[in-house]
């Protein structure tokens, strides 16, 4: 066990941040912790890191009780936050040889690490650059190589893509499985359901400091009772027409809405096949027509009765 | 790993345009204002003769009167009159005054009376010449008409003598006025380290920006780091000052009186207390960096006002009516340690002042060390 969280409270006055909170993270994981803004996901890594004062609970890291000067705990821990966290006085070099200097007492491994970690981050023809110089993506990318550089087992990702493009935030995740292919374990925090559905191996979904669903995304997925979504674009769909699909087996709930008619069915086979049978039959015409998995997203909205991203 | 994250600490340190500006460019810009508003003011080669006329008017009484011989003789350094002195009657010397030929021109009749076209420097020394003159020659006829024989007695030489009831120590110092305001300016630049001492501990901590929760995440002790990175800033906060000692010595000439090795142990236990100070600031006032920036600014600003920088005479004040202040005002300390090395033979009260600032110092080093130590914290 990497990481074991156990009855975890945290309470801000009246704000119960982190209520009973319970999770445990194995050796190799690359652990999601899924929630919207606001739910404690960043109090829970804060709280892990020693960082926060709880007031109930334990945490252990690599099986010990994790506190301030656990210091050989912390030798193995490397934190990547929402902000990065660099000096604007030091180049690019410099901030990453800081950072690893704070782990490594060698003056000549730390220079051997710092090279490395600039090559992993593809950051070599901008060694020499201040931060202030370097491109969103770019300073995520050294904000990474400031956590990493030591080769940490534990590498704790808070949010690391936010405000990040597309392009920049591909190779972050890239990264993050090339570091758990070599051997770190990860616990990532996002709110971004699609990042963690990609990388992840397990997820604990978090809602008001409580985790509502743990497990891979398969087993989150078949705690729910969606098993398809099918989306089909029509322009002349009565309400009586509606009301008979509804009554279709397996059918849980239609919408009707900007000509796009959305059907989700529970578990089972041959779903889409008998509403295109139905509208065939009844003369219904219609053009695009796709099936989606249930995301989690429609976990979340099954298990809280809200979306994600309220 | 020390030095590498020493090196690292000064780099930072010394690529902070911000702190070098107000801890090395302001201290120099400030140094060579003082040094040129005061040259100009205490020079006394930028006097010249002042042209004025003398007029006898009608009641002058020549008996007793020594005004004419009084103005001829003045000077302002030897070889250089006063005044040049032209003698008309009143309708030219009106007329020259008019057409800026002369300053003034001094009437001496019934009474003496001083005539200018507009107010200057050289009117008011005119103005002032005059009533030192009607002073003494009241007090010479209030003399001689109690002892007429005092003139054969040598009051005249008596009187024109400058005598001076204090008399100057052996250490080859002049009283200098001037000295106040640049000793002020050391203390002043010695207590800017407030400032690098806050942003040291703010760095270090958890709760103030996500650097100081890398940081805190690290293995590395929070006290050792904090004690490189408060070594890092005393080194470059002290280049500061060494290279504002060199510019007030080298460049502007000032002459500190000898002693430059206590001056600049001085000078580097005002820096210590300034970081401590600006530390425990950082540990224990739980507020926003804003505030405990108006904190350490007003403490320095203040504390520099009550040394005199501002006002000289405020000092004096402050010894007068709260005599504790000088002895718990780092600035007055730091200044005051200068002051007694220019003045004083013995090393008494010097040794008196950088004591109680060490004292502090470490005070507030250990209130800083306490309250950091093991600290994790409320919300983040």
């Amino acid at each position: 066990m990497i990481v074991k969280v156990d009855g975890l409270v945290k309470r801000y006055g009246k704000l119960v941040a982190l209520d009973y909170l319970n999770f445990e993270v194995e050796e190799g994981e690359i652990f999601g912790l899924l929630g919207p803004n606001g739910s404690g996901k960043t109090t829970a890594i804060n709280c892990i890191l020693a960082l926060l004062k709880y007031d109930k609970g334990s945490i252990e890291v690599f099986g010990k009780p994790m506190g301030p000067d656990e210091f050989d705990i912390k030798r193995n821990i490397g934190l990547i936050m929402q902000n990065v966290a660099v000096f604007d006085e030091l180049t690019v070099y410099e901030n990453i040889q800081y950072f690893c200097s704070l782990y490594i007492n060698d003056k000549k491994k730390v220079n051997e690490l710092t090279e490395e970690a600039i090559k992993f981050v593809a950051l070599e023809d901008y060694a020499k650059f201040y931060p202030k110089k370097l491109s969103g993506g770019l300073l995520r990318r050294l904000n990474i190589a400031c956590g990493v550089v030591h080769k940490p087992k534990l590498i704790i990702l808070d949010e690391p893509t936010v405000a990040v493009d597309p392009q920049s935030r591909n190779k972050i995740l890239e990264g993050i499985k090339q570091l758990n292919e070599q051997g770190a374990t990860i616990i990532y925090t996002s709110h971004y359901m699609e990042e963690i559905e990609q990388i992840c191996s397990k997820i604990a979904i978090i809602d008001k400091g409580r985790v509502v669903a743990s497990g891979t995304k398969e087993e989150l997925k078949g705690m729910i009772s969606i098993g398809e979504k099918i989306t089909i674009e029509t322009f002349q769909i009565t309400e009586d027409q509606i009301m008979m699909l509804r009554q279709m087996q397996n059918v849980l709930s239609i919408t009707y809405e900007n000509n796009q008619l959305e059907i989700k069915s529970g578990k089972g086979k041959n779903n889409l096949l008998q509403v295109l049978h139905y509208m065939e039959s009844n003369n219904i015409s219609f053009g695009k027509v796709f099936t989606q998995l249930p995301t989690l997203n429609d976990v979340f909205l099954e298990i809280t009765g809200k979306e994600l991203r309220d | 790993m020390v030095f590498q994250l020493y090196k690292s600490r000064l780099k930072c340190l010394f690529r902070n345009r911000v702190n070098i500006f107000w801890s090395y460019a302001f201290p120099i810009l400030l140094a060579s204002l003082f040094y040129f508003a005061f040259t100009d003011m205490f020079s006394s080669n930028n006097l010249e003769t002042i042209s004025i006329a003398y007029v006898e008017d009608v009641g002058y009484k020549n008996d007793m009167d020594y005004l004419k011989d009084v103005l001829e003789e003045a000077e302002i350094s030897q070889g250089l009159p006063l005044f040049n002195v032209r003698y008309l009657n009143v309708e030219e010397a009106s007329k020259a005054l008019g057409e800026d030929e002369i300053t003034a021109y001094i009437v001496n009749g019934e009474g003496v009376r001083v005539y200018v076209k507009k107010n200057g420097i050289s009117e008011t020394i005119v103005k002032s010449f005059l009533d030192s003159y009607k002073r003494s020659a009241y007090t010479i006829q209030a003399i001689l008409m109690k002892n007429p024989d005092a003139l054969s007695q040598g009051l005249l030489d008596d009187i024109m003598e400058y005598k001076s009831f204090t008399s100057e120590l052996d250490k080859g110092a002049k009283p200098d006025i001037t000295l106040t305001y640049f000793y002020a300016l050391l203390a002043m630049t010695c207590m800017m380290a407030v400032n690098w001492g806050l942003d040291e501990v703010i760095n270090i901590q958890g709760n103030r920006s996500s650097r100081g929760a890398r940081i805190n995440v690290s293995p590395i002790h929070k006290m050792k780091l904090l004690i490189i990175n408060m070594l890092a800033a005393f080194t470059a906060h002290a280049a500061g000052i060494c290279l504002l000692i060199i510019y007030m010595l080298k460049v502007l000439k000032i002459s500190f009186g000898g002693q430059l090795p206590q001056m600049v142990l001085a000078c580097l236990i005002g820096e210590m207390f300034g970081l401590f100070f600006g530390a425990a600031v950082g540990v224990w006032v739980n507020k926003s960096t804003g505030v405990q920036d108006a904190i350490t600014t007003s403490f320095t600003l203040i504390s520099t006002f009550l040394s005199g920088m501002m006002i000289v005479e405020i000092k004096g004040l402050i010894v007068k009516k709260v005599p504790i202040v000088p002895y718990i005002n780092p600035v007055s300390l730091i200044s005051d340690s200068f002051y007694s090395l220019y003045y004083y033979d013995d090393l008494d009260r010097f040794y008196v002042n950088t004591s109680i600032l060490l004292f502090m110092s470490v005070a507030l080093g250990v209130i800083s060390y306490l309250g950091l130590r093991r600290k994790t914290y409320a919300s983040i």
